[in-house]
């Protein structure tokens, strides 16, 4: 026996010719996620079905559909013969299963695809009502605002469902090309990578640090950030990048009110490389217009113009507020106000340039000649692998 | 690699005679102290010994008692909750207290109490403030004994002669309480001399079990407890006796007794080369003249924190004055500021507290390991 559920699509319906192909990855994509069980998905009439193998627990398939992008919505579904009393009995089972209480209203949704059921649609209705009603004899009738609504769609056989849980929508990751997303620990960065693998970005996630500067706790809650927004991302790994030596040779020979600047650009110049070694095509970064020093346009003109890649920064325009809101629905926020920031203060300057000259910065950051520092970095990175279920299964120090 | 320990001031491994007691006496001594059988008296007996024998390691007067709790913070609360039931008067402490104190006067501010704060000078209490403080509405002068933070002890004789001479003018007596859990067993202690009425103390500083100190009460006969329960510790506080806890920290007490003056000679010599070798390295001491040869404050370069993971990384234990996050405030930060040193100082503090099983060849290594950093 399998179990059942309704997949809708959202935006993915609207492609035309290549629709396929994002119905492919997105297969793929769910498949993935519920192994070791097995599962198969089958496309009619623009609805996908999900059958997974019984032995599967429910919430292992709710976590599944509910961090796959591409899904706008999705319920548990019974089938039956089409006869109205095994109808009923799905329907009872469904109830069994289904967020409804004894308090508020509801209303049962028929369609009848298949003509040749001797009972009309509003018929259906009215039996399946007195299912509910017999069960939650509290529960009012409310055809257009109900809080529960029992849905039965009469087609090769009975579907039966309940209330569908709502999707993250978007495209499925894997179908919009690959690039790195920067992850500080902060609030901003595991969002920006969210917001980017929601338009179907494959991302790697790329992660700084100055230990002893900065902790070992900070590196470990940036592993936990990672863990959480791996589902979403299908998976990802964080590579982690020792930047000490390159920040400190920043301090002692470039210009004080600069360093952060000065970071940033190694830090992007960094980033490019292995965005090269990877094959991606384009980097995200957390940056909020004018949230911080260092991301002011001029700023960001700046550092945009010490690398050739594509730089993404879905929270450009966006508030803290708004940002923060997003991190509690994604289940960062909590890890990232943790108290073990990317610390010290003993690279920022106390009074940053938040109006770089272009010229004259690029001009300062090529004396400093970093190509030594980016590579002795790049080559003692570290590795953690996280699979589309969150969990770390390798580490490569 | 084996790491070196040089936070002892947070807790202590317990010596291998105090663990020996401890299984010894939880084999031997099971039985309730309080019942009433006569099989069980023995292990009344034998906690009533105990008892006995750290009121005279402390010099306590014939009085006095000495409660057995769970712990310092315990006995610190044991001390001052009695207080949020009596009618709210004023009490003078200090800003360099251990945490459960502060939160403890925090509490009784809530219940109306006013607290005043004795200042601070070269990284010690000001006890000459008093003066400014201490009035008719003064119910309790309180100070810990040594720092926790950098080891410096506070003279706690003088300021228990200042408030005795201030008691004559007034129809009660002001209580005084003194938290010596960095002093128990590493500086001498006589209560008598100090005329105080209260101090807690702690075992697994010493090298005793965790779980278990003492709260010293000159007059029990007036101390209305806020612990209830079947009646132990002669109605100071409920609860069954832990009696494996309190013999292996009587244990615990008498292996310090054992050549203490030696051993404190020791902890001497390994202070002054620490410091002199701090002072070599141009590290500023935030530790002064009078202090316990236990513990050594510094600052130094780096944030404590890095600091503290430099050291770490090349063998050695140590204590960071303070959290370099900017979203929790160290609070020994604030206790190092508090001490009147400079934010910079608070923010780069290191502490580093020896035992009586630190060598000095340990002591030499931490030295050539900072002068590496």
């Amino acid at each position: 026996m399998q179990k059942l559920y309704l997949i809708k699509l959202g935006e993915i319906s609207l492609k035309k010719g290549n629709r396929n192909a994002f119905e492919k990855k997105l297969k793929e994509n769910i498949k993935h996620k519920l192994k070791p069980y097995a599962s198969r998905i089958t496309t009619e009439k623009g609805r996908e079905y999900l059958y997974v193998d019984s032995d599967c627990p429910d919430e292992t398939v709710e976590k599944a559909l509910s961090t796959t992008f591409g899904i706008t919505g999705y319920a548990r579904s019974y089938i039956s013969e089409k006869d109205l009393k095994r109808i009923k009995e799905s329907a009872s089972e469904c109830l069994d299963n289904s967020a409804f209480e004894n308090k508020g209203s509801f209303r049962v949704a028929a369609k009848r695809s298949d003509k040749s059921f001797p009972l009309k649609s509003s018929e259906l209705e009215i039996e399946l009502a007195k299912v509910v009603s017999k069960r939650y004899p509290d529960l009012t009738v409310d055809l257009d605002n109900a809080d529960y609504t029992l849905s039965v769609e009469i087609r090769d056989k009975a579907y039966i469902y309940s209330n569908d849980k709502k999707g993250e929508s978007g495209l499925p990751v894997g179908t919009a090309g690959s690039g790195i997303a920067l992850l500080s620990g902060g609030i901003d960065s595991p969002v920006a990578a969210y917001m980017m693998a929601k338009r179907g970005m494959k991302l790697t996630l790329l992660h700084f640090h100055a230990y002893p500067f900065t902790s070992e706790e900070a590196l470990e809650k940036t592993k936990r950030l990672a863990a959480i927004i791996a589902p979403y991302l299908q998976g990802a790994k964080l590579y982690s990048i020792p930047f000490l030596k390159g920040q400190e040779h920043i301090k002692e020979k470039g210009i004080e009110n600069e360093a952060t600047l000065l970071f940033r650009a190694s830090m992007m110049e960094t980033t490019e490389r292995l965005l090269k070694m990877l094959n991606g095509e384009a980097i995200v970064t957390g940056e909020a217009l004018s949230q911080v020093a260092s991301q002011t346009l001029k700023s960001m003109v700046f550092t945009d113009s010490m690398c050739s890649s594509l730089i993404l920064r879905p929270l450009l325009g966006m508030d803290k507020e708004e940002i923060i809101e997003k991190a509690k629905r994604i289940g960062t926020y909590e890890v990232s106000i943790l108290p073990f920031e990317d610390c010290c203060s003993a690279f920022s300057p106390k009074h940053p340039n938040t109006h770089p000259d272009l010229e004259e910065m690029r001009e300062h950051y090529k004396k400093l000649e970093m190509d030594k520092y980016i590579d002795e970095a790049l080559e003692n990175m570290s590795v953690f692998s996280f699979d589309d279920k969150g969990r770390l299964y390798a580490e490569n120090n | 690699m084996s790491l070196i320990y040089l936070d002892n001031a947070a807790t202590t491994k317990i010596s291998q005679r105090a663990l020996k007691a401890y299984v010894g006496a939880s084999e031997e001594y099971y039985l309730n102290p309080s019942a009433s059988y006569k099989a069980a008296r023995m292990a009344k007996e034998r906690l009533e010994e105990e008892r006995d024998y750290i009121k005279r390691a402390l010099n306590a007067d014939d009085k006095s008692t000495i409660v057995f709790t769970s712990g310092a913070t315990e006995s610190i609360q044991s001390f001052l909750l009695p207080l949020a039931k009596e009618k709210p008067g004023e009490i003078i402490a200090t800003r360099i207290e251990h945490a459960a104190t502060k939160e403890m006067l925090f509490s009784l501010e809530a219940f109306g109490w006013k607290i005043k704060y004795l200042k601070t000078k070269n990284g010690s209490v000001d006890i000459s403030s008093l003066d400014e403080l201490i009035g008719k509405d003064t119910r309790l002068v309180l100070s810990i004994h040594t720092s926790n933070a950098n080891g410096n002890i506070q003279d706690i004789k003088r300021l228990s002669e200042k408030v005795r001479d201030y008691d004559k003018s007034l129809k009660h007596r002001i209580l005084i309480f003194s938290d010596m859990v960095q002093s128990f067993e590493k500086i001498d202690i006589d209560l008598k001399n100090l005329d105080i009425d209260g101090a807690s103390f702690s075992s697994h500083k010493i090298n005793g079990p965790k779980g278990i100190g003492a709260l010293y009460i000159k007059r029990p006969e007036s101390f209305i407890p806020f612990s209830k329960g079947g009646g132990q510790e002669n109605g100071l506080r409920g609860g069954t006796e832990n009696l494996p806890g309190i013999i292996s920290f009587a244990e615990a007490i008498r292996e310090h007794e054992e050549n203490k003056r030696e051993k404190r000679e020791r902890a001497k010599l390994i202070s002054r080369t620490l410091r002199e070798g701090l002072l070599n390295l141009k590290a500023r001491l935030l530790t002064g003249e009078c202090s316990s040869p236990y513990i050594t404050s510094f600052s130094y370069k780096y944030p404590s924190e890095v600091t503290m993971r430099m050291l770490y990384d090349k063998g050695f234990i140590i204590s960071a004055g303070s959290a370099c996050s900017n979203n929790k405030k160290g609070s020994s930060e604030e206790t190092y500021r508090a001490l009147g040193y400079s934010s910079e100082d608070a923010k780069r503090a290191i502490r580093l507290s020896i035992s009586d099983d630190t060598t000095l060849e340990e002591a030499k290594a931490f030295l050539k390991a900072l002068g590496e950093i």
